[in-house]
């Protein structure tokens, strides 16, 4: 079976993971996307604002997300977004090419590892 | 003082094209806001930092290609900069110092530029000026987290 776009499931950068993986959670704005995404990076990515908006109209180019609702709240700005179908997908597909990664390497390691104690024996 | 934080953000903002600033200048201005501490005055590195990167990305992308790099983008960075230096003092100082040991280079470059517009004459120097910048955030912060590192026990 061809596969869907292999571009596309390659060239995802962290942060348009984490936008999409934390729009998977629901529709949301900016600000509660960043504290998502430093919740699921157990606080270790915390995206910079402009990132943000970059990987946010990027991935709306692609139609990934799209633009939900646009209101005033508090005298701020404020940009709903939601994932698409495809971002979805995208989303899915990435995960599993990542996750075939973490297997395979620590397949690798676990030989290396009982290769190693053997020597040691 | 958010007023501070504010005009600075919005100066770092000129980076953007005209297009991406009306798109979603205010919105990122708001968050950018919203996701700084209320006594904060300078912009964050890693913000600051992200906006010129982003900047320079929008435009690239705009524009089909790298050659715009060396037009009126890097003419903007000096004006930002130096209207950032106004709004902090602390930058000028930091920029002087920064300037310091390259300055009789970058003097010995620009007096080879010939003819050719305002913009491209300060290509190289608005890069340079905004590389050293960056560094002097930078060292900024080192120095604090030292400093912190050093008061704890």
């Amino acid at each position: 079976m061809k596969k869907s776009d292999p571009k596309s499931a390659a060239a995802l950068s962290e942060s348009a993971y984490l936008v999409l993986a934390a729009l998977a959670a629901g529709p949301t704005h900016g600000y509660e996307l960043i504290a998502r995404a430093r919740e699921i990076s157990s606080g270790r990515v915390t995206l910079p604002v402009a990132t943000l908006y970059g990987t946010l109209d990027r991935l709306m180019g692609r139609d990934h997300i799209e633009l939900v609702s646009e209101e005033v709240v508090d005298g701020r700005a404020r940009r709903t977004y939601a994932l698409t179908d495809g971002g979805q997908g995208l989303l899915t597909d990435e995960t599993a090419r990542m996750s075939q990664l973490v297997t395979a390497v620590a397949a690798v390691q676990r030989k290396s590892l009982a290769a190693r104690s053997v020597l040691m024996a | 003082m958010s007023k501070v934080l504010k005009r600075a953000y919005q100066f770092l903002l000129l980076s953007y094209p005209t297009v991406t600033r009306t798109e979603r200048g205010s919105v990122e201005l708001d968050t950018l806001m919203e996701v700084s501490r209320p006594n904060r005055v300078l912009p964050r590195f890693g913000e600051a930092r992200a906006i010129v990167v982003e900047g320079i990305r929008e435009r690239v992308r705009r524009n089909g290609g790298t050659k715009y790099l060396n037009g009126a983008f890097s003419g903007w960075v000096v004006i930002g900069l130096l209207l950032l230096s106004l709004i902090d003092p602390r930058i000028l100082i930091g920029l002087s110092i920064a300037l310091l040991t390259p300055a009789v280079a970058m003097v010995m470059v620009i007096s080879t530029y010939g003819s050719g517009s305002l913009s491209t004459k300060l290509t190289f120097p608005g890069m340079c000026l905004g590389v050293m910048v960056l560094l002097w955030m930078r060292v900024r912060v080192l120095v604090r987290r030292t400093l912190a590192s050093i008061n704890q026990v």
